[in-house]
């Protein structure tokens, strides 16, 4: 009873310190790219463990850069880097963030969370694995999962986009976790497009990162108003 | 018929080097598939002794294999030291054999903090390590041997066990870039910024010409040792260009070939036996110093020396 209003007390202080009035709040809205032709996304065979390899017969695309027909970029991650009010705090959310390891990937393969934020990392497979991270700040860990349905949890103490993340026991198996100190990031889905909501009306700065094309930052943007800021990425390419 | 406890010694000792080969070729397809941290947890392994169904899984059974054959090795050690104890009278040869027995646990200790604190710097220690343990074998099987001290004496100018000695040295070195190209991997690429990869050819030149050296020196005697010892490092120098070729080609994130796998392999075990011949040839040439007995003891078993 004492945990459930507790928490309903983190959930209200969440909500009020984090709200900005609708009528200011500015949403920054966009799409990432990528310029000229793709390269072409490697097989992944998992011939290396029995399990896998029944899981994914034909093998996988590699997820390194996933580029859709029309140029659409997936798995950038959209944060704003200059702008914020310095001496505002944001509630760290009293969910967890979920990681799993299914079917011999990490799904999904970009994932942003906040400092501080409960990370479960899952196995949904029926084989041996491994969790290894070395986040910059220190705190590495490299922890077993042999067992099916085993979960572990996990916290980032400061900003890094983007830990590398992977399991030593299946050489093709990794992923990035983005940690960012406020609530305002994204990461590109699938068509490339991406929203930060709920952004206090100011001059922000955005940056995009992405595994292996790098990271850009844009120009100043002003958000606020009625009409969503729009802010487009390009990576790659000639 | 009576066994000569020497031989006996001595061949343990062979075995132990045939054994710790095996081994550094185990730990070199460790490192060739990245397959270092996948069992996360030591001594144990995912909890378990034996975690069921280890075979199945590449880089599990790389890893908990090399385990396995390491510490048939260090119960091999342990054996090898107490016949060396109770049957070997001679100083180096009982100086070595207690070397060997406190390098095998410093190795495995290397190994199992390599896996605690996942720490690359320890992995490399650990590498280079393996190859002293073995060159330590190498030289526990040559002074063992029942003619190393009534074989015909070879001719050894200062000169010569200057070059011997320096051999050893450079192999060494060599092998610890080796080993640090190896562990690095994309970061040490020469088109990385970082001299690794020049100073571990130009080392190479070096092992090549001293060897050359001391084969134009050798006599009739010497000159068979000249020549394996020429032809391991041809040997060596092939299988390091063609690993270098199947690397550079190799996607980090991804599962080794065959070939990425087992070329550098090779390459690390030719490594392992170019450093075993240049011992033996300097230990060869320094043989008249290196034969300081300790006082005469009774030996305990297996008849008298």
């Amino acid at each position: 009873m004492r945990w459930s209003v507790t928490r309903a007390t983190s959930a209200a202080l969440f909500a009020i310190l984090t709200m900005v009035p609708a009528a200011e709040a500015g949403t920054i809205v966009g799409r990432a790219t990528y310029r000229g032709t793709p390269p072409q996304p490697r097989r992944i065979h998992m011939t290396a463990d029995p399990e896998c390899d029944r899981l994914n017969p034909d093998g996988v695309s590699g997820q390194t850069v996933v580029v859709a027909p029309d140029g659409s970029l997936a798995g950038v991650v959209l944060s704003i880097k200059e702008g914020l009010d310095a001496d505002l705090k944001y509630l760290v959310p009293a969910t967890a963030a979920v990681l799993d390891q299914h079917r011999c990937m990490f799904s999904p393969h970009v994932l942003g969370i906040r400092v501080g934020q409960v990370l479960e990392i899952k196995n949904s497979d029926a084989t041996m694995h491994s969790v290894h991270a070395a986040p910059a700040s220190g705190n590495a860990f490299n922890v077993a999962m042999p067992m099916l349905d085993q979960v572990i949890k996990k916290k980032f103490d400061s900003r890094e986009v983007a830990v590398r993340v992977k399991c030593d026991v299946h050489p093709w198996m990794s992923a990035y976790v983005a940690v960012v100190e406020h609530p305002f990031f994204a990461v590109s889905g699938s068509d490339g497009s991406y929203a930060i909501e709920n952004v206090p009306p100011g001059t922000y700065t955005l940056e995009a990162w992405h595994e292996a094309l790098g990271v850009q930052t844009s120009t100043s943007v002003k958000v606020g108003g009625d009409q969503p800021t729009e802010l487009d990425f390009s990576f790659g390419g000639k | 018929m009576v066994s000569d406890p020497r031989r006996s010694v001595h061949n343990t000792a062979r075995i132990a080097v045939v054994g710790s080969f095996l081994l550094i070729l185990a730990g070199g397809l460790v490192t060739s598939r990245d397959a270092g941290l996948s069992v996360p947890d030591w001594p144990l392994a995912f909890g378990q002794l034996n975690p069921p169904g280890w075979w199945r899984i590449e880089s599990i059974r790389t890893e908990h294999g090399h385990r396995i054959i390491a510490f048939a090795v260090a119960l091999w050690m342990a054996f090898l030291g107490w016949r060396v104890y109770r049957l070997e009278d001679r100083t180096l040869a009982r100086r070595l054999a207690a070397a060997g027995a406190a390098v095998v646990l410093i190795q495995a200790l290397l190994g199992g903090l390599r896996v605690l604190r996942l720490s690359l710097d320890l992995a490399m220690v650990h590498g280079l390590v393996g190859q002293l343990f073995f060159a330590l074998l190498c030289a526990l099987a040559v002074v063992t041997a029942p003619e190393w001290e009534t074989r015909e004496r070879l001719p050894n100018t200062r000169r010569e066990r200057c070059l011997t000695m320096g051999l050893v040295v450079t192999v060494i070195l060599q092998l610890a870039l080796g080993i640090s190209i190896r562990h690095l991997g994309a970061a040490a690429r020469p088109l990385a910024g970082t001299w690794l990869y020049y100073a571990h050819v130009g080392t190479a030149g070096l092992v090549l010409s001293v060897a050359l050296d001391l084969n134009r020196g050798a006599n009739a005697t010497a000159k068979p040792s000249a020549n394996t010892l020429l032809a391991t490092i041809a040997a060596q120098i092939v299988l390091g260009i063609a690993s270098f070729i199947v690397t550079e080609s190799m996607a980090y994130d991804r599962q080794a070939t065959m070939l990425q796998a087992w070329l550098p392999t090779l390459h690390v075990g030719c490594g392992a036996a170019l450093l075993g011949a240049s011992l033996t040839r300097c230990l060869h040439a320094w043989r008249e110093s290196l034969m300081l007995p300790l006082p005469r003891r009774q030996v305990q078993r297996g008849g008298a020396v």
